[in-house]
């Protein structure tokens, strides 16, 4: 088993008396991808903040690479935790060119070290060609791609990313987190990533960490998270949840779009199912309802149905199911859903 | 940026000591003028007091109070016309109209007095011109026309700058709704836009009025009796100095008011544009006909700030020099100003650092505090610092009391705010992240700054002091007080000349005065220039 490159425990900090981060814990192994998700101020990123040292604890621990970097009584300054981070506005610094911030954190190598050092990681990240340019003169792409490869240039034990692609536009976006990630995972790099995006956060980690409030509310393979999430809140950030009640009796589910097996461990009683749009089905099926809205997506439309017991659902559906508003259709539970759901409140 | 790293940014926690002394130190630095003042005024005897509640020091005030009015309320209306001018018309030469306009920065209000005076006094040359014609009187000069001509054509810029920065950055959409809206030209310019400029028009006036009441030079030459005048005089003659402290203590509570007065007027009114949308580039309007109108007010205003000036001062510069005036006096006073005032520069900017660093890396009570505490020296006239730092060295720091240091010191108390100014902007813009990634990549937090920091902040930081360096060549008061004896500068001698009315004399050391200070005042023009691009 390889080892924990990323180790906190319990760790609390506050401002003025509002709690920021609450008691968190997790531990990234080595060469793995941590992705912390949740609503802006939900405390992600304070947590990378203080990995990376620029925040101290309130209480709580942290190690990296097994070494004791912060507790009550030890505090290793940044400069000395080999910790790579790529902010939400890249930090480049203005008045030095591409190749000069690389080559910023290289200042502990020898010359001609430096020197291979440096054209490695700009071929790697590819902006090579624009090495004698200034931050200002080239894409928000480019920029991103700098920022990255002068946190990996000293060849950090761990990387920290605070929303790093939230400044590009949705295009570029989805092509530079591929490329971020398959570096990654080239050079095997440990890894904490922030986002509020949950599609992100997915994609990119290894392991997922959903955050609200300073908690973590559940930690996870992101498959894990999305099929069975262990709270609401995390039910309902990732994908597009509805909630439809129905009522455990032995072991299945009663609903009005029908009876399903139940969930493991359920309690007998009124529980609120978890239902994705893909887990839908319109046009056949035993329940009933009425379209309230359609949104086109291209490949697919999303459908808002009223069910006859006012519970609001959203279906997925391949883009020849055209429905007008006011439709009345049929909805029904497709074949593959595995029941998830919480006690009703 | 989401909220939490907002807050986290500005919560590093407390500044390192290297940060806080200094800071903190600076902060007492600032307080000891107006203290020592209070501390020499209760030491006041009934006599004193006697002299001081005399009908005489109320008529003083009125006139005092009276000259800070004239002198702004013609500063804003020169200006509020020529910023609209030269920034939102097709006003031919614009570029030439926008540097004029903010040249007579340069020029001393002891010297603008002494130009005017030798001018429009009573045998001065314009009645000399005349006289052939019969003209033996003209109108008196002396008093408060006079005063409020020179203070107002050598002041205006201030507000001027003010405003133009405004323009620039009004929203044009705001007027074109209000077009829209169907509001002419002229109702568009009353009802939108001067409300719009109705903060940097504050802003403005309070520079002019704060100017007006230190103003020693100009008023003396125009012989009108404000505060300065009476603070300078008993100086010279009395032995009372409860008396001068209770006097200058007066000046500094109008000084601070007038501040405060300021800061609640400008209330809690909004007027940055609401919603989202970037402000486009205004359109400039088209004048048409009124073309003439408006350069003859350009040309107006241009003759009588900076051209007719110029030429009195060529005028008795040639008389100076056919009259054999001696140069070498002329390189020994320059000297002494440049050396005096680069000195006064680099001090108050290295000295403005440490604040700066605290009030944007570690903000907080303390901090905002000690900010404002340090503007006292923005508001305190000239004289009235010099008067209080005179007193407290000869009784507590006589080994610098009469030297080059104490004039030093009153310098940096009175344009520290200048400095802080500038170099709290230019770290404002360096956001604390780049320090945080040079950390990252294994620099301590001193080397970051240094390797950082600095690089990005200096060119800000240098263009506060060559500020301070210009306003500190034309300081007079202080430089007289605290001086030691025979200490001169090309600012005394300017002085010491032209109020014995020595008017060929005085021209040499004004014009290289002028020249001096121009340096630092072309590259801000420059800069100007830059913004607007």
């Amino acid at each position: 088993m390889s080892k924990a490159a990323v180790k906190c425990g319990e760790l609390t900090k506050s401002y003025g008396g509002k709690l920021a981060v609450d008691a968190v814990s997790f531990s990234v192994l080595q060469g793995e991808i941590l992705s912390i998700v949740g609503p802006s101020s939900g405390g992600k990123t304070t947590t990378i903040r203080m990995l990376a040292g620029f925040e101290q604890p309130d209480s709580g621990e942290i190690s990296l690479q097994d070494t004791l970097v912060s507790s009550s009584s030890i505090f290793i300054p940044p400069e000395r935790r080999n910790v790579g981070i790529v902010f939400q506005e890249y930090a480049l610094f203005p008045n030095k060119t591409v190749a000069e911030n690389v080559a910023f954190g290289l200042h502990r190598l020898q010359q001609n070290e430096q020197h291979t050092r440096l054209s490695d990681v700009m071929e790697m990240v590819q902006i090579s060609d624009v090495s004698n340019s200034y931050p200002h003169e080239i894409s928000g792409g480019q920029q991103q791609r700098v920022a990255l490869a002068r946190s990996l240039a000293p060849q950090p034990d761990v990387l920290l990313l605070d929303e790093p692609f939230s400044n590009l536009d949705t295009g570029l976006r989805v092509e530079i987190r591929n490329e971020v990630r398959s570096i990654l995972r080239e050079t095997k790099t440990t890894t904490v990533f922030v986002t509020h995006d949950q599609e992100e956060a997915m994609f990119m980690g290894d392991i997922l960490a959903v955050m609200s409030e300073g908690r973590i509310e559940q930690i996870g393979g992101p498959a894990e998270l999305y099929h069975t999430p262990s709270t609401r809140f995390v039910a309902s950030f990732l994908g597009n949840t509805d909630f439809l009640s129905g009522i455990v009796v032995d072991t299945t589910v009663r609903t009005e779009l029908g009876k399903i097996p139940a969930p493991k461990e359920s309690q007998p009683g009124p529980i609120d199912l978890v239902l994705r749009p893909q887990d839908l089905v319109v046009g056949e099926g035993p329940g009933e309802g009425t379209v309230e809205a359609s949104e086109f997506r291209g490949p697919t439309y999303l459908h808002h149905i009223r069910l006859v017991s006012g519970d609001k659902v959203r279906v997925e559906t391949p883009a020849y199911l055209r429905c007008e508003i006011g439709d009345k259709v049929k909805v029904g539970i497709g074949p593959h859903y595995q029941a998830v759901g919480f006690p009703s409140q | 940026m989401n909220l939490i790293s907002l807050i986290s940014s500005k919560r590093v926690g407390k500044p390192p000591i290297i940060i806080l002394a200094p800071a903190i130190g600076i902060g007492l630095v600032m307080l000891l003028p107006l203290s020592y003042l209070i501390i020499r005024g209760m030491d006041a005897s009934e006599t004193t007091w006697e002299l001081l509640l005399k009908p005489r020091t109320l008529v003083t005030l009125g006139r005092t109070a009276l000259l800070m009015f004239t002198v702004t309320l013609t500063s804003v209306l020169i200006s509020v016309p020529l910023a609209w001018l030269t920034t939102r018309t097709n006003l031919p030469l614009h570029r030439m109209w926008s540097v004029i306009t903010v040249l007579p920065l340069v020029i001393p209000s002891f010297v603008g007095g002494y130009l005017f005076v030798s001018a429009l006094g009573p045998r001065g040359l314009l009645q000399q011109a005349l006289s052939p014609l019969g003209v033996d009187r003209l109108p008196e000069i002396y008093g408060l026309a006079g005063a409020t001509l020179t203070l107002s054509l050598l002041s205006y810029p201030y507000v001027l700058l003010t405003i133009r920065g405004a323009v620039r950055n009004l929203d044009p959409a705001l007027e074109e709704s209000s077009r829209a809206l169907g509001y002419g030209t002229f109702q568009t310019f009353v009802r939108v836009s001067l409300p719009q400029l109705r903060p940097a028009i504050t802003a403005g006036s309070l520079l002019v009025a704060l100017y007006t009441l230190s103003d020693f030079g100009a008023v003396s030459l125009m012989r009108y009796k404000t505060f300065t005048w009476v603070i300078f005089q008993q100086y010279e003659s009395s032995l009372d100095r409860s008396l001068i402290a209770l006097v200058s203590l007066m000046v500094a509570i109008i000084a601070i008011s007038t501040v405060l007065i300021d800061i609640y007027t400008r209330g809690k009114l909004r007027y940055h544009s609401v919603g989202p949308g970037t402000a486009r580039t205004p359109t400039k309007r088209n004048l048409g006909g009124w073309k003439w109108p408006a350069l003859t007010l350009m040309t107006g205003i241009a003759m009588a700030s900076i051209i007719v000036p110029a030429s009195i001062l060529w005028y008795w510069l040639v008389r100076g020099v056919s009259a054999g005036e001696p140069l070498s006096i002329i390189l020994h006073d320059t000297w002494n100003s440049i050396s005096v005032s680069m000195l006064a520069a680099v001090t108050t900017s290295i000295l403005s650092i440490p604040l700066a660093i605290m009030i944007v890396r570690y903000p907080g009570r303390l901090a905002s505090l000690i900010e404002r505490v340090s503007y006292i020296g923005f508001a305190l006239p000239g004289i009235v610092v010099a008067v209080s730092l005179v007193f407290f060295a000869a009784n507590y720091a006589q080994p610098i009391y009469q030297t080059m240091w104490l004039l030093i010191f009153a310098y940096v108390i009175l344009f520290f705010p200048t400095a802080l100014g500038a170099t709290r902007a230019s770290l404002l813009q360096i956001s604390p992240r780049l320090e945080e990634a040079a950390r990252s990549l294994g620099y301590t937090s001193l080397k970051a700054v240094r390797s950082v920091t600095i690089p990005l902040a200096g060119p800000g930081v240098v263009m506060g002091g060559s500020i301070v360096f210009l306003i500190t060549m034309k300081e007079l008061p202080a430089t007289m007080i605290l001086g030691s004896l025979g200490f001169s500068t090309l600012a005394t001698s300017v002085w010491s000349a032209a109020s014995e009315a020595f008017f060929a004399q005085a021209a040499l050391p004004a014009l290289v005065l002028i020249a001096v200070s121009s340096v630092p005042m072309a590259v801000l023009v420059a800069r100007e220039k830059g913004d607007f691009s």
